[in-house]
């Protein structure tokens, strides 16, 4: 069944092809929220939460590219309002946490462990477009329209992000090589 | 250093959540009222009537006022005429009651 078929079963009341939806999408959500938050309960939660958003909102879901537009959008708003009601601390360590969906880093683990600290310490709205950039291969102007902020704002925050996160990772590199 | 831009996609790969969790998003859908189509326009169809409401009381009130302000003129306008004709009547019976004499110049030479 097409993701379009079931979210036509679905908002019809088809419990089954909600789940279908849910089970396509999972990977996407739960990993916003993960890399948003590092935090594996936390994630979870907002993700189960966004989707009974979804539930009560299938009716003004229009096509399949909708949806996931649609839920990437109310992803990072959730994340980005978590984030501002509470400071966090990772309770569950992200090696804990399945592997890799798709791509399965060659390289060294503990370096992509360093990378994923570093842009959960980045501040909202950057932390949101490094991991729609990155975790979901969006363009600046797809960014853009999805969190409703002028591109060159997308793009100028995207640079200074790299930029911090290149300076971070490169002093940290320093260090582990004196030490 | 590889690129820095390949990095960050590796590290950001998408992970999968812990097993059940469809079944978990599920069993909480059970207690989830679907929202129906016609909701979305509710709390807009709100606004209106409120808008809507709010724009005849103020236009009513606005009549009302009119109202009163020209019944108030109409009053004062009786009112002056009213006392202006009683002041005219005073006036005649002051003039009747106590003509004007006049002296000429050899009368206040006299005098």
């Amino acid at each position: 069944m097409s993701v379009g078929a079931a979210l036509e079963q679905a908002a019809a009341g088809d419990k089954a092809a909600f789940a279908m939806l849910v089970r396509e999408h999972q990977a996407m959500v739960f990993s916003i929220a993960l890399h948003y938050l590092r935090n594996a309960s936390l994630a979870e939660e907002l993700a189960q939460d966004v989707f009974l958003d979804l539930y009560r909102n299938l009716g003004s879901v229009e096509s399949a590219a909708h949806l996931v537009c649609w839920l990437r959008r109310v992803a990072v708003n959730r994340c980005i309002d978590r984030g501002r009601k509470r400071a966090f601390r990772s309770e569950v360590a992200l090696e804990k946490v399945a592997e890799p969906a798709s791509r399965r880093s060659e390289n060294d683990p503990m370096a992509a462990e360093a990378l994923r600290k570093l842009v959960a310490a980045l501040p909202e709205w950057q932390r949101a477009i490094v991991i729609l950039r990155y975790q979901e291969d969006l363009d600046p102007n797809e960014i853009a329209g999805l969190l409703e902020l002028p591109v060159n704002t997308v793009k100028s925050r995207l640079h200074r992000a790299l930029g911090v996160l290149r300076e971070k990772l490169e002093r940290k590199q320093k260090q582990e090589a004196r030490a | 250093m590889r690129d820095m831009e390949e990095q960050l996609r590796e590290a950001m790969a998408r992970v999968q959540p812990p097993d059940g969790f469809a079944a978990r998003v599920m069993a909480r859908t059970a207690h989830q009222p679907r929202r129906p189509w016609y909701a979305r326009y509710g709390a807009i169809a709100a606004v209106i009537v409120l808008a809507c409401s709010l724009f005849a009381g103020l236009y009513v009130r606005h009549v009302r006022q009119q109202e009163a302000a020209e019944q108030a003129q109409r009053q004062l306008t009786f009112a002056l005429r009213l006392t202006a004709e009683k002041l005219a009547v005073i006036h005649n019976r002051l003039k009747v009651s106590a003509p004007i004499v006049r002296i000429d110049r050899q009368e206040r030479e006299q005098l």
